[in-house]
């Protein structure tokens, strides 16, 4: 979730943005021009037509991309767009960027009737680092990690900050670390690697254009971002939704062990660590009557690395046991990997929920949230 | 004696929006309304409902009015050209919120009838609030 009071609303109070969000609200969109350098160069929102949408989604590669229209022509290969929408509600206007997006060549819609359109698709900008290394690209050991994702950024010829949270003197790599050019690696897969090797989570790109990660920590320990209350005389709940429960596939016994040959052979405590649910919730090996094994290699560095990632994925592959889609009033703040609280006592619905997916439309209608549960 | 036209004069007031303790009241003698689309009501959970609209689905106001005292035709031509946000009570109650425009005047020569005649357009930025 975006902070509320962060700018450019830090004028605001968090109350004051949470009661626009819910109040009576007029929807306004527009977008800046950005350049490559991420610099702001022009408002380009009377040339905003207020249609198409904000796509995010927590395990794509790319997580934010955007359908947008502009009434004018742009350097689409060499700018970014950064769209924002404005919700104003009482006298107050709540801005929020929606992400910085690097374009596609558009789609030019011709009506003799009217001026000339361009349907543009855009893509976030870890778009910028999915591209191959093409080289052997190596991390000396006792790099650190921030020092070491800024080089690999760099290196990729992006220009965005890297904020990492809580990143201290720790190197990224106590051994070093090689990408072999055979293996066709992108830049993002080498940030993603040294994060995930410090236990951090893969890299995003936030609403305003920066790249960020932070230590892994399951969506159980996370605080609650925002309250969604069908029974609030406030909510923004639409009365429609889809909610699964699928148990079929998930582990009550999970194995990771180091894929090291010079490690030896993988040893409790050093190379390997087993996570075992006997009891706890309907998914446990007491409640489902068998073992349901899930067996995972990694390149850990040491064993806090691996347990780190052994329970962020215990995590992952619990909460996928329920899922919801609801639509809801448009929240333009929403992020990645937002932890809300779902209370809809009609659709037998209730208790914490991981957002792992959403999509805003610019044209003011009701956005839609993909939710996975998070409380066993 | 000649007949005299009879006009009923409706009054309405403008004031600051953040701040309602002054008022500069108008003898109304054209009040129109141009809506423009109208706000979509949209309905959510236990049947809550609220309004969600475009900017461009504000409607505007179109008013002709006089000013008794020289110094209210001062103060509305400075919150016209500053796009002051203001507060307009017209005389149904209802409260509307936004800014003037399209502000013209017409001073008098005579006393009687007030200082001087304008007509402007009231453009509102929200939606209105009943009181």
């Amino acid at each position: 979730m975006q902070i509320t009071t962060a700018p450019p609303r830090d004028l605001l109070t968090d109350v004051q943005v949470r009661d626009v969000v819910a109040g009576n609200i007029v929807v306004d969109v527009g977008a800046d021009l950005l350049d490559a350098d991420g610099t702001l160069l022009e408002d380009v929102s009377a040339d905003v037509v207020p249609a198409g949408q904000i796509v995010y989604g927590a395990y794509r590669t790319i997580h934010r991309t955007c359908q947008v229209q502009l009434a004018r022509e742009l350097s689409w290969g060499t700018v970014r767009l950064r769209p924002w929408m404005d919700l104003t509600a009482g006298g107050v206007t709540v801005r929020t960027f929606l992400g910085v997006f690097l374009l596609d060549t558009p789609v030019r819609q011709v009506d003799e009737s009217s001026d000339p359109v361009w349907q543009i698709d855009g893509y976030d900008l870890l778009a910028a680092l999915d591209s191959p290394v093409g080289a052997t690209y190596q991390v000396a050991a006792g790099t650190g990690l921030q020092t070491a994702v800024e080089a690999a950024v760099a290196a990729a010829g992006v220009v965005a900050p890297v904020v990492l949270t809580e990143v201290g003197d720790a190197p990224a790599t106590a051994e070093g670390l090689t990408w072999a050019l055979r293996d066709g690696v992108t830049w993002l897969r080498v940030v993603n690697d040294l994060l995930d090797q410090a236990g951090y989570r893969s890299l995003r790109a936030d609403e305003a254009g920066r790249f960020r990660s932070q230590p892994y920590r399951p969506p159980t320990a996370r605080p609650v971002e925002w309250v969604y209350d069908a029974t609030d005389d406030d909510t923004t709940v639409v009365p429609d939704a889809a909610v699964e429960q699928d148990l079929f596939d998930v582990p009550n016994r999970w194995v990771f062990w180091v894929d090291d040959p010079e490690r030896g052979e993988p040893t409790a405590g050093s190379t390997l660590y087993e996570v075992v649910n006997q009891s706890d919730g309907v998914t446990s090996i007491d409640q489902r009557g068998r073992i349901i094994s899930a067996v995972h290699a990694t390149e850990a560095a040491d064993f806090a690395s691996l347990v780190a990632a052994g329970d962020a994925q215990v995590e992952r592959d619990r909460q996928s046991s329920a899922s919801a889609t609801v639509t809801v009033g448009p929240n333009p703040l929403h992020g990645h990997f937002d932890i809300v609280r779902l209370t809809w006592p009609a659709a037998g619905v209730a208790g914490r929920w991981q957002v792992v997916g959403w999509t805003l439309p610019l044209d003011g209608s009701d956005m839609t949230l993909e939710l996975r549960k998070v409380d066993a | 004696m000649p007949d005299v036209a009879a006009v009923t004069f409706e009054q309405g007031w403008f004031q600051l929006a953040d701040d309602l303790t002054a008022a500069i009241q108008v003898d109304l003698s054209e009040l129109s309304e141009e809506a423009g689309r109208s706000p979509e009501v949209r309905t959510y959970s236990g049947g809550r409902r609220r309004t969600v609209s475009r900017p461009d689905d504000r409607r505007a106001l179109q008013l002709s009015a006089t000013v008794v005292e020289r110094e209210g035709v001062d103060q509305l031509r400075a919150w016209a050209s500053a796009a002051t946000l203001l507060l307009f009570r017209e005389p149904r109650g209802r409260v509307v919120i936004g800014v003037l425009q399209n502000f013209e005047v017409v001073e008098y020569a005579g006393a009687d009838e007030g200082f001087a005649s304008i007509s402007l357009m009231f453009e509102t930025t929200t939606d209105t609030v009943a009181v």
